[in-house]
């Protein structure tokens, strides 16, 4: 699922490895993960939540990030947890790296290697 | 990636002034002359930073603020206006119009620069 | 950094460094603590606007003598260190250090001079006495022993936390506001290191309430800072102020401030006392100190919507008791005055000498061109064109008076500047003196202020010095211990006059009498009046004092004083009781530019008479004439009223016996000018009068200063050159010669 807005390509795209039967979503956010992109984000993950028990999340291309958000993943992550999915975030870009350092919040959201 | 400003001043030294200042800093800088230029410009592309001087032609800073608001892509832009001293009641009507931040006329650009660490991390 | 805004830093420095100097001095007045406080606060803001400044412009050695005091006056707001005048006294010598600090940097120079360095070290020193830091001979232990000073006391009470500790929580409408909180923090790196930052989500609602564009973080930052301060801290979240809640406490804070942080704070107690101890703001014991000593501190308040309560400082002050309302109330009257003030007096621009000056130049020109168009428009005898004329006339006559305008400054400024004085000489020589200041508003041309200053100090340090007398004799005579001097300052008739008045000893004519005889300025048996016996003060090498103190008593001043006070066309006159006190009065011109005048002619010659100065025009006929043919005076509605034949006012000493009378006879109709000075009349016979004139005052070239009588030229519309006559001088001259007149009848000089 791709979402367009205006021109600047804004995706929370689902891998096509992801497995149903595993139970595994893979996801990538792209581009922006910003008080811009938030609404849409959540909108998309609300989705996956309900069909997925295990969650990777790739920010390699995420080329802005602001505390939105960080708030947003630290959100997505309370909810996985309160009803016992997994969830890692497998690849960080350096501006999720520098914001995550800043905040010192590496521990609350589960840095890992993909399954 | 370095990020981008958009300066609005009526005053082509002033957007000298600044322009240097910021490129100096290394951001990206955007000029426009008033409000209406100034949301010509605005095609999209990502903005960090809007300072707006309050008095322009064509469309005045608060105005243009209110503008800002309205389109999505720049709604959620911090936004600080440039008043001279007499103009500070111009402050409350900017505050309410979304604009959070302000300097005060004349200022040396280490003001500026030390204002915009405020507001871009 | 440019020339430029260096100059703009300085200028602003020494606005504020004037402001700061008169809060000292009204610190010694006040009386209620509302007040007081006000005045601290009002400084420490000061003193902390030029630190910022400062910093702006790596002017180091500012920035850290400012921090000092600063921190002294930060205790001080804390009502931890008293205000006396010792205090006062060493502010106030720190604020001119301040101000010698900046002009140096404005010079340039790399580093500070020996002296200033001197200085420098001496007065951090006595500063940081108030502090409890003691000098660095002593190199106080580490362990603080419970004898030193005031950082023990803190100690004893605050906690172990040696770092700031910022307390955040952002209000949902932050990121809509496009405020990022990662700006902020990431700006404290600037200020500090950053020992720890935790970030508190407790706030975050379950996903399906999980507004995204909300904001529901907080931050608890321990910050490692030793060189900032609260205000400073405070300023970086200037612009997010409505939109977060902030908490700042400094090192080493008593443990009651975190527990009203505490307390303020949404969530529950305990965790936040287990956040606060595993980011080290707190020790274990500190916080179980905490939690055994408050009651209903475990209540357990769960943190759970966006409600965050946080009591207004004001009133949690006052339920502590610390400042009653009615305090609280006039401090916040008093601010809100103090923002109108600040309003209304941000009114004003600078403005560059030298543009004012030629803009005052270009209207002098406009005003002799405008009466040349007349001149010529009126030949035309159009009606309408004259018509344009005298609406044109009227213009160029408003934009001279505005232009002048801009010239004139409150003599207030002036004023002000002799508190210091009084205050610094009653300490000096032990006496009590009072400076009371009326007429602050009265303005005066900014040139004629510059020179007057000096003067002025001069006559203000006489009095104090010589005039007001020790508080002994002064009991001795009855009077209060209290010493008055005043400085007055008021128009009239076109003049603007300051007088300072005391209530000393007043002068006393023997002793002025018998020093005048020693040096051969009077003979014996010489008949004086009181005024000439007190202007012998101004002769130079004149001085009754008994002692020659460090500020007067030389006998270089007086003399000085009037000539400098003559130099801007100005008199001084002397008015005094013995035993009782003495006024002297200074009278300069308004302005030194551009003046009504009335023209008037004189056989060939025009001249120029200040319009202000001119009562009214009679005609000169035989009924008039009082006496015989030979006096010089005439019945004007039963008052005597000298007069002079203009003309012979300016003729040479030898010619006085060829009196203007005698070339009669192509005068038919002779004029009087009615004039009026220092409430002295005097009438001039002219051959025309001419009417009013704008006359722009051309001075003189060098070789006529001495010229008595002129007091400078003026061109007509026609390029004729016209003199301006000097009323005083020559009101002066016509009573002399009156005055002979009646004493001997050879009317020679």
């Amino acid at each position: 699922m791709t979402i367009n807005r205006l021109g600047r390509a804004m995706a929370l795209k689902k891998e096509q490895i992801s497995n149903k039967t595993q139970g595994l979503c893979k996801l990538v956010i792209d581009q922006e993960l910003t008080i811009y992109t938030i609404e849409t984000l959540k909108q998309g993950l609300s989705e996956e939540i309900d069909l997925y028990d295990k969650f990777e999340l790739n920010l390699a291309s995420v080329e802005e990030i602001d505390s939105a958000g960080i708030q947003l993943l630290l959100a997505l992550r309370d909810e996985l947890v309160s009803r016992k999915k997994t969830f890692i975030l497998t690849a960080l870009s350096s501006a999720v790296t520098e914001l995550i350092d800043l905040y010192a919040v590496s521990d609350r959201l589960n840095i890992g290697d993909a399954a | 990636m370095s990020k981008t400003i958009l300066i609005v001043d009526d005053s082509a030294s002033v957007r000298s002034v600044v322009g240097i200042a910021l490129k100096g800093a290394g951001y990206t800088v955007i000029a426009a002359c008033d409000g209406k230029d100034a949301l010509s410009k605005l095609t999209g592309q990502k903005i960090h930073l809007i300072v707006s001087d309050v008095n322009m032609p064509n469309m005045d800073g608060i105005t243009f603020v209110k503008e800002v608001k309205k389109l999505p892509n720049y709604k959620f832009t911090p936004v600080c206006m440039l008043t001279t001293e007499a103009e500070q009641s111009k402050m409350q009507e900017g505050k309410a119009a979304g604009a959070k931040a302000w300097i005060v006329k004349p200022f040396q650009p280490p003001k500026l620069l030390d204002v915009v660490s405020k507001l871009i991390a | 950094m440019s020339d430029d805004s260096l100059q703009i830093f300085a200028e602003e420095a020494e606005d504020l460094l004037g402001v700061a100097e008169q809060a000292l001095l009204n610190l010694d007045n006040l009386g209620n603590d509302a007040e007081t406080l006000n005045g601290i606060n009002g400084l420490f803001r000061t003193f902390h606007t030029i630190k910022g400044a400062a910093g702006l412009f790596g002017l180091n050695t500012i920035v850290d003598f400012t921090h000092v005091v600063e921190s002294v006056l930060g205790d001080v707001r804390k009502g931890t260190l008293p205000v006396d005048e010792e205090l006062v006294s060493l502010f106030l010598l720190s604020r001119d250090h301040l101000e010698s600090l900046v002009s140096d940097a404005l010079g340039g120079a790399g580093s500070l001079s020996g002296e200033l360095q001197a200085t420098d070290s001496q007065l951090i020193g006595k500063l940081n006495r108030y502090l409890g830091i003691l000098p660095t001979e002593e190199e106080a232990p580490v362990q603080i022993s419970g004898d030193t000073a005031q950082t023990a006391k803190e100690n004893v009470d605050g906690v172990a936390n040696e770092n700031w500790h910022i307390s955040l929580r952002f209000g949902p409408s932050a990121f809509r506001n496009g405020m990022d909180p990662s700006s902020f923090v990431g700006y404290l790196k600037k200020i500090g290191e950053l020992k720890s930052v935790t970030l508190i989500d407790d706030a975050i609602p379950l996903w399906s309430d999980f507004d995204p564009e909300n904001c529901y973080l907080g931050f608890e930052i321990e910050l490692i800072a030793l060189n900032t301060n609260k205000d400073e801290l405070e300023d970086v979240f200037e612009f997010v102020k409505d939109d977060c809640k902030i908490s700042i406490l400094p090192p080493h804070s008593h443990i009651s401030e975190y527990i009203k942080m505490i307390e303020a704070l949404p969530e529950e107690d305990l965790r936040i006392g287990d956040i606060l101890v595993a980011c080290g703001a707190l020790t274990s014991l500190e916080k179980d100190n905490m939690l055994n000593t408050q009651d209903g501190f475990c209540d357990g308040i769960i943190a759970g919507g966006h409600d965050f309560k946080v009591p207004q400082l004001g009133k949690i002050a006052v339920e502590e008791h610390v400042v009653e309302q009615e305090v609280v109330d006039a401090a916040i009257k008093k601010q809100s005055n103090l923002k109108q003030q600040r309003v209304s007096a941000q009114q004003t621009i600078r403005v560059n000498a030298l543009k004012l000056e030629s803009l005052v130049n270009l209207v002098g020109e406009l005003v002799i061109g405008s009466a040349n168009s007349e001149l010529y428009a009126r030949r035309l005898a159009d009606a309408d064109l004259n018509e344009a004329m005298e609406n044109l006339l009227r213009l160029v006559e408003e934009v001279r008076d505005t232009a002048l305008g801009l010239r004139m400054v409150q003599i207030g400024e002036t004023f002000n500047r002799y508190k210091r004085v009084v205050r610094e000489v009653s300490r000096d020589t032990g006496k009590d003196i009072e400076l009371h200041i009326s007429g602050a508003e009265t303005e005066l041309d900014k040139t004629l202020i510059e020179r007057i200053g000096d003067p002025l100090m001069h006559l203000v340090r006489n009095a104090i010095d010589h005039g007001i007398e020790s508080p002994e004799v002064r009991a001795e005579r009855g009077k209060p211990a209290k010493g008055l001097v005043r400085l007055d300052a008021f128009h009239d008739s076109g003049s603007i006059v300051i007088q300072i008045t005391d209530d000393g000893g007043g002068l006393s004519k023997e002793k002025i009498r018998n020093k005048a005889l020693e040096k051969g300025l009077v003979q014996e048996g010489q008949n004086l009046s009181d005024q000439e016996i007190y202007r012998l003060i101004f002769e130079a090498g004149f001085s009754t004092a008994e002692s020659v103190s460090n500020l007067s008593g030389r006998g270089v001043g007086m003399d000085v004083v009037r000539q400098n006070i003559e130099s801007l066309r100005g008199q001084v006159e002397i008015e005094s009781e013995e035993g009782k006190g003495s006024t002297i009065s200074i009278r300069l011109p308004l302005t030194l530019a551009i003046i009504d005048g009335f023209q008037v002619r004189v056989g060939e010659a025009q001249y120029i008479l200040p319009l202000d100065m001119v009562d009214e025009c009679i005609e000169l006929n035989e009924s008039l004439r009082g006496g015989d043919d030979n006096s010089n005076y005439i019945n004007l509605r039963g008052e005597i009223l000298p007069y002079m034949y203009l003309n012979d006012v300016f003729k040479a000493e030898n010619d006085a016996e060829t009196n203007a009378k005698d070339e009669v006879d192509d005068r038919h109709r002779d004029n009087i000018v009615v004039v009026q000075f220092a409430g002295k009349k005097a009438g001039f016979v002219v051959d025309e009068l001419l009417g009013e004139h704008q006359t722009v005052i051309k001075p003189l070239g060098k070789i006529f200063q001495n010229l008595k009588g002129i007091s400078g030229a003026t061109i007509l519309g026609s390029g004729e050159v016209a003199m301006i006559v000097d009323i005083p001088e020559i009101v002066k001259r016509v009573i002399n010669s009156g005055q002979k007149q009646f004493v001997s009848s050879n009317a020679i000089h």
